[in-house]
């Protein structure tokens, strides 16, 4: 499997087959990674596809490293540049749209319920913790990865994710 | 720093997130399409720029013929004077002496029809001092806008071809002038890398200062670029610096500063030191002694004294031996380790910090984002507007980020204009998906004075959205256009001498 410095490599010759593969290996995470940043499904999807248009337009602004937490870096600067002028009117948190549930899995839709429980739970807590813990522990980068995402310290970082943690035991505290 | 413990929590969450749906099916159809939409306008652009391109070559080419055609062929009325006289081999009289080291751009001897060969007069150019003479002075610019020569009055300005256009002092520019080209929203991660030896800042204003490079001796500052690995020493005030990617650093004692990987890096030797890179993309390090600071599209002061490092974040985040530091608060590195965070008070040397100048507008010559083109016009560095729409507008370049503390400043005159409004519109936002309004924020005024240069300042902040009185510009919007309306009798004029944007620090 080419690694993400070869693809954008090739991107940056023009060659369609890498965009695919960059898109398809990365367009869910960074939407989702991103609708936690917004809360909002408009401005996820508007930040997620600027992050895509940017590397597009400048692939060897991809200097090396994990192409997917540059995707998330920029995601989430287009994302907080363009909501903080428009917070006011996006307050909200909107509910993503649940899967489809099979309608006889009575324990599957109970599990979903909850899940989105987790994550309407999520949603409510600040920015840089949310987005701390759910680069950590979702989509599994290190504290280094997360740091250089949310463009702050380790030890930020660290307080961050164990203060979401916390929060999130307290809340769900039959989460076994 | 060592990771994080295992912990179970972490695997619900995990669940959580990605038992969400993903991108839906219509952001792979979108994208392609915004995809395309950009690579068609791309194309266009480009082939229009080749088409001026080759327009403005063909119209070089033909003025060069001309030209040639003039110096050379075209007769022209010239004293005879005999060969061997001091008028003839010394160009004296009114002409200045040509200036041996400045590059000739005169044509090379050619042979000229019969009756023609006697010597052209020296056409005036550039005059080097003699030694021991005082230079002369370039034309100066005064340095504040209030005393800027009044437009009514204009020096004529038309050099002749042969004559370079005299250039304007480097201290009555204060726009920051990066020398390296810089993404224009901000939101870039990877900012381009300065080639090596590349000009890393320039001093604002005339601030006495030493510098020196690796292997070299100190010398006075003569307003020089100041490249990677500069050591600048300041004089008795504070220096301020017009940093590569338009931030502003103020700093007295000595540094040095130099580019390491994509991170500006200054290595304090002594003292106090200021930055202000908010929107900038550019990650900054402070080396003292063995300490690191950093900071990114933030302001940040750091001081250092007898081996205590003292690192404040102003505005942003900054960080310390890698332990962050929230805006408002500041850390301490001793002998004994880095301390907590602590509520910064202030510092004597923040007192009469410089603004940053983020975007100014003189209009000597027409903006790089273009005028609105309404029948506005450009006389002698002054927009003049004297008729409907009854505005002057311009956009910006391609966007202006909002940031805190910015503080808008027109000099402007009016006659027979009761009324002007501000407006200041945003950028149209990324929605594709769902209809975007721009927000327009917009202030009325009336002109204090009529037929007079005025001044008048705006914090940004401060102008409400047309929409929603609530509703105020924050960190981080994009700006796109500023337009000024008037509104009054018959004979209503308004003509804008500057537009200034600074960031001021409180």
């Amino acid at each position: 499997m080419p690694d993400d410095l070869e693809l954008t490599t090739r991107l940056a010759r023009g060659e369609p087959a890498a965009l695919d593969a960059i898109l398809h290996a990365h367009r869910d995470a960074v939407v989702r990674f991103v609708r936690t940043v917004t809360r909002d499904e408009n401005s996820a999807l508007d930040a997620a596809q600027e992050a895509f248009i940017r590397l597009w337009r400048n692939p060897k602004s991809f200097t090396g490293g994990s192409l997917r937490a540059w995707l998330f870096t920029v995601a989430r600067n287009v994302a907080l540049n363009e909501f903080r002028g428009n917070r006011r009117r996006t307050a909200r948190i909107e509910r993503v749209a649940e899967p489809p549930q099979a309608p006889t899995a009575d324990r599957q839709a109970a599990d979903a319920e909850r899940l989105q429980q987790v994550r309407d739970f999520i949603a409510t807590l600040p920015e840089q913790e949310r987005s701390a813990i759910t680069l950590y522990a979702a989509e599994g980068l290190s504290q280094a990865e997360v740091a250089e995402v949310l463009v702050t310290s380790e030890g930020a970082v660290k307080q961050a994710i164990l203060s979401a943690r916390k929060k999130l035991k307290e809340r769900f505290e039959d989460f076994s | 720093m060592s990771e994080l413990p295992h912990d179970p929590i972490d695997e619900l969450l995990h669940r959580a997130h990605n038992a969400a749906e993903g991108a839906p099916p219509e952001f792979m159809g979108r994208l392609r399409a915004r995809m395309a939409a950009e690579a068609v306008a791309d194309k266009r652009a480009r082939l229009m720029y080749i088409r001026a391109g080759i327009a403005a070559a063909a119209v070089i080419i033909l003025a060069l013929v001309i030209g040639l055609n003039v110096e050379w062929f075209i007769p022209r009325p010239q004293p005879v004077l005999e060969p061997g006289t001091a008028e003839a081999t010394n160009t004296g009289g009114n002409s200045p002496a040509v200036n041996p080291q400045a590059p000739d751009m005169r044509p090379e001897p050619q042979p000229e029809p019969q009756g023609n060969s006697e010597p052209a007069p020296e056409t005036p150019e550039p005059k080097d001092p003699a030694p021991g003479e005082e230079p002369k002075p370039e034309p100066e610019k005064p340095e504040n806008v209030v005393d800027k020569p009044a437009p009514e009055t204009p020096e004529l300005k038309e050099p002749t071809p042969e004559q370079p256009e005299p250039n304007k002092p480097d201290d009555t520019v204060e726009e920051p002038k990066p020398v390296e080209p810089k993404e224009p929203e901000g939101t870039e991660v990877k900012p381009e890398q300065p080639k090596a030896n590349a000009i890393l800042a320039s001093v604002i204003g005339t601030t006495k200062l030493r510098v020196r490079y690796d292997g070299e001796a100190w010398h006075d500052y003569v307003d020089e670029p100041l490249r990677d690995g500069a050591r600048l020493s300041a004089g008795r005030e504070p220096v301020a610096l017009n940093l590569v990617d338009g931030g502003l650093a103020y700093f007295d004692g000595e540094l040095r500063i130099a580019m390491e990987g994509e991170s500006l890096v200054f290595s304090i030797t002594s003292d106090n030191l200021y930055i202000d890179n908010l929107e900038t993309g550019r990650e900054i390090k402070i080396v003292a002694e063995r300490y690191t600071a950093g900071m990114m599209d933030a302001v940040a002061a750091f001081f250092l004294e007898r081996s205590e490092f003292v690192a404040a974040a102003l505005v942003g985040t900054a960080s310390l031996g890698g332990e962050g530091i929230q805006s408002g608060y500041s850390r301490r590195a001793t002998s004994h380790g880095i301390g907590n965070e602590r509520a910064f008070k202030g510092d004597r040397f923040l007192k009469d910090l410089p603004e940053r100048v983020l975007l100014r507008e003189d209009f000597d010559e027409p903006p790089p984002g273009g005028m609105y083109g309404e029948g506005e016009r450009l006389e002698n560095g002054v927009a003049v507007m004297d008729k409907a729409p009854r505005y002057i507008a311009f956009r910006y370049n391609p966007t202006l980020t909002v940031v805190p503390g910015m503080v808008l400043r027109i000099r402007y005159r009016t006659t027979d204009v009761n009324k002007l409004e501000l407006e200041l519109f945003t950028m149209v936002g990324l929605k594709l998906l769902k209809k975007n309004k721009e927000t327009l924020y917009k202030r009325v005024f009336t002109p204090a004075k009529n037929g007079e240069w005025q001044e008048i300042e705006f914090e940004v902040a401060k102008i409400a959205d047309n929409a929603d009185p609530e509703n105020f510009p924050t960190h981080g919007e994009l700006l796109r256009n500023f337009k000024l309306h008037f509104a009054g009798g018959d004979k209503a004029k308004l003509e804008i001498d500057s537009v200034e944007f600074v960031r001021v620090q409180n």
